[in-house]
């Protein structure tokens, strides 16, 4: 089970993998929340949406 | 611990009882532990725990 | 192209070991007609066929071994220390989505703020948390069918390496097979490293199951190890027991059972044998090592209210410690947790609220016991 990279695509990989990273740290949640309201019926607004408060 | 590295004892060493040698064994936790599983599994299903339950 | 794999079809396929489904019969070809083959489909068909005849039900995950008594009756994750205080706001139940801030003092586990975001429908989970220091934990869970999910668990944090764990759980008609990878990767000089855990445990009675579980750990540098564990639950629908015998030298015991409706005991037993280096008393050089046992003993019990769930347990280390949940209000709880150390004389607090508040009509309406449309919810509909 050896894949043998070649520095040069071994690299690449890692360069993607890295960018990967930093993509999937930032918009995770953000990701998550667009999801959530897109599902609900009201809409919130982001105030709303973040806010610990209850808002209807 | 005794003389086999060549250490000489300040004090003569206090004779050490059979309990004692059996705490420090290896064999002492896992007895312990064993025994204490035992008992707390018969107390779980003994009806001192159906006596726990609040009426 | 993902878009066209038909990967959702998965339970459609005919899998003998699926609850409820049934072999198909082989067609008469060249491959089933030939002697070998007819054969092999015959045994094939004989032993699952025999398999559905012995009422076999599923045992659980491997995960799950225990978790009456590790998750449920014993402390465990409720223990926390410190003040704390959880905001959740509901915004729906179908699909289920929420956001909770956290806030946490004096507690070395939870940082001081934490923002939590989850999102689940019938099929799919999805949460994030991000706490103060911008670390993420993520977590995607995709159940292909019900009897099989795939599971992403990830961490990042800055100046760290990411930790990404994936997950692939499969629950048959009688077995359970897992399969987890921590930080797989094929970039070191093309070898794999990381670790990999793959587990089964298979019923062999409707009380008995036993399972294996096998590790595989490499990391650069240095050579690969390899573990074997056994795994071992017997459910007596009044009781439950399990065992575990762990590769690094350990034995895990436990044992449940349900007292009465509201109330239910447990006791856990685990011993560590590990080798400890013999110092010389006087070049403090090694000379040796001594093998070590270490064990720890407890034994808790849960008792369920109608506004509030109380835990106490106490080890033989001398620690007992309990943990108060108590509802207020419909949306307010109150969290108490104790532990008081009586070999070494300490004592660990923790006090928390949570919160719960509604994003939307809806679930106002829910908070008082109502559902859309303004009518009393019913159980199920309340459970949810």
């Amino acid at each position: 089970m050896a894949y043998n990279f070649s520095e040069e695509s071994k690299e690449r990989i890692i360069k993607v993998l890295g960018a990967t990273r930093t993509m999937v740290h930032y918009t995770w949640v953000p990701f998550i929340l667009y999801l959530g309201w897109k599902s609900t019926s009201n809409k919130p607004n982001l105030i709303s949406l973040f806010s610990p408060l209850p808002s209807a | 611990m005794n003389g086999v590295y060549g250490i000489p004892r300040a004090t003569k060493q206090e004779p050490v009882s059979r309990f004692q040698k059996f705490k420090e064994s290896p064999a002492y936790p896992v007895v312990l532990n064993v025994s204490l599983f035992a008992a707390g599994v018969w107390f779980i299903q003994s009806e001192i725990m159906d006596l726990m339950v609040p009426q | 192209m993902s878009a066209q794999l038909p990967l959702g079809d998965i339970s459609k396929l005919a899998i003998p070991t699926l609850p409820g489904m049934q072999p198909p019969k082989p067609q008469p070809g060249f491959w089933s007609s030939n002697p070998v083959f007819s054969y092999l489909n015959d045994v094939y068909s004989s032993v699952s066929e025999h398999r559905r005849s012995l009422g076999l039900n599923n045992p659980g995950t491997v995960e799950d071994l225990s978790r009456e008594v590790s998750r449920d009756v014993l402390l465990g994750q409720y223990f926390f220390t410190g003040l704390r205080a959880d905001l959740t706001k509901n915004f729906s139940t179908n699909p289920y989505f929420q956001i909770t801030h956290s806030l946490s003092i004096g507690s070395q586990m939870m940082p001081p703020y934490a923002f939590t975001s989850l999102y689940a429908t019938d099929d799919l989970v999805a949460q994030g948390t991000l706490d103060n220091n911008f670390a993420l934990n993520g977590r995607v869970h995709y159940a292909w069918s019900k009897n099989n999910i795939s599971k992403i668990n990830s961490h990042i944090a800055k100046g760290q390496p990411a930790m990404v764990q994936l997950e692939q759980d499969y629950q048959g008609h009688d077995f359970s097979f897992n399969i987890k990878s921590l930080n797989p990767s094929f970039l070191d000089n093309g070898e794999f490293s990381g670790d990999v855990y793959a587990s089964l445990l298979q019923s062999i009675s409707k009380k008995l199951s036993i399972g294996i579980e096998a590790a595989y750990s490499r990391q650069a540098q240095y050579p690969p190890d390899a573990a074997i564990s056994y795994l071992a639950r017997y459910n007596a629908d009044k009781w439950i027991a399990s065992a575990q015998i762990k590769a690094q030298g350990s034995v895990v015991a436990s044992f449940y059972r349900k007292v009465a409706e509201n109330v239910s005991a447990g006791i856990e037993t685990q011993i560590l044998a590990s080798m400890r280096p013999i110092t010389d008393p006087m070049l403090g050089q090694t000379i040796g090592v001594e093998p070590v046992m270490e064990g720890v003993t407890t034994i808790g019990a849960k008792y369920e209210f109608r506004q509030s769930v109380f835990r106490g347990q106490i080890d033989s280390d001398g620690k007992v410690s309990c943990c108060l949940e108590k509802k207020i209000l419909p949306t307010v709880s109150v969290l108490f947790s104790g532990e008081l150390d009586h070999l070494k004389s300490t004592s660990r607090l923790g006090l928390g609220l949570q919160f719960e508040t509604a994003g939307s009509e809806e679930m106002i309406l829910r908070q008082q016991g109502l559902d859309a449309n303004g009518n009393p919810l019913t159980l199920e509909q309340a459970a949810m």
